[in-house]
């Protein structure tokens, strides 16, 4: 097995499966290399199935307006698991790397056979989403102080809804 | 066990098939609280993950003197991140009236998980639809803050 398959095998999202299936996921799957400037997918694609990044870095783009960059071990277009709609924003290699890309179609037929790795991979993504909610929320929380301290901060906190948290 | 009209009205279990909601109704448990009272505590793990049937709920972390709050609309679902990772809710959730939940327990969603027929799957969609939701929600409201400074 190559050395990105082994690396993605030990991705947090491979977590609760056998050490069989991670492989057998894993080659399910395929490894895109990505030049810079490599496009991965632009807004309004139809979206098909998620990626994780491998190496390199890559920036998610909105209307032109970088919004997040991502790097190794970072998951990217998972709603392309839940739903086929348009991709919400664009992502651009910014610096060559890899991506290894698990299909819509393919993730689908697992789902429909009741393969149990397809609940491992989507109770792996719901989790690495939990974490990534957790640390946003805790983030949000450290700059209370802060922007309470501005005039109308009390104010805009207030007036800010958070939803469940 | 519930009616399984309560999950049939929710807009966010129309991705489920008639009989996966009528299986999920099944493993699914109705907990009611008067208003006032408190459904989660911040910082403690969630028994269950909710879905607000019924009646208005206010989450809310504190911060020192300060708090983040939230509103919990009917059909919403909450508590699921705790469920999927284990770790505690981020945020103290109270009931503004009387209300009405669907809950499914910790152990039930694990069980859910191990059935041959992938119902735990497909949920596990609807929620990952639900946590891309408040994610979006969370980062909007974190943008908003990181202007002011």
């Amino acid at each position: 097995m190559n050395a990105d398959l082994a690396q993605l095998q030990s991705h947090r999202i491979f977590a609760s499966l056998s050490p069989i299936e991670a492989e057998t996921l894993a080659t399910a799957g395929e490894v895109l290399y990505l030049q810079d400037g490599a496009l991965l997918f632009d807004a309004g694609d139809r979206a098909d199935g998620f990626y994780v990044v491998l190496g390199g870095i890559l920036e998610v783009r909105v209307e032109g307006k970088t919004l997040a960059s991502i790097g190794a071990g970072e998951v990217v277009g998972e709603m392309g698991l839940v739903t086929a709609d348009r991709r919400s924003a664009a992502v651009v290699t910014v610096a060559e790397g890899s991506v290894w890309h698990l299909g819509g179609a393919g993730f689908e037929a697992l789902l429909q056979s009741g393969d149990p790795m397809a609940t491992g991979i989507l109770l792996g993504i719901a989790r690495d989403m939990s974490r990534r909610f957790r640390e946003v929320v805790d983030e949000a929380a450290e700059l209370v102080p802060r922007v309470t301290a501005l005039p109308g901060g009390p104010a805009l906190i207030e007036r800010m809804n958070w939803g469940e948290m | 066990m519930i009616p399984s009209r309560l999950l049939h009205d929710s807009e966010s279990m129309v991705v489920l098939s008639h009989a996966d909601r009528e299986a999920l109704a099944f493993n699914m448990t109705e907990v009611r609280f008067r208003s006032g009272d408190r459904v989660l505590i911040q910082d403690r793990r969630s028994p269950a993950a909710y879905m607000l049937v019924d009646g208005a709920l206010h989450a809310e972390r504190r911060v020192q003197d300060f708090a983040l709050t939230g509103r919990i609309e009917s059909g919403e679902w909450f508590g699921i991140a705790s469920i999927c990772d284990g770790l505690p809710v981020t945020a103290s959730v109270h009931a503004l009236t009387d209300v009405t939940l669907a809950a499914l327990g910790r152990g039930d969603f694990e069980r859910l998980l191990t059935q041959p027929d992938g119902l735990g799957a497909r949920l596990l969609r609807v929620w990952l639809r639900s946590l891309s939701f408040q994610l979006s929600r969370v980062n909007a409201s974190l943008v908003t803050l990181r202007k002011q400074l």
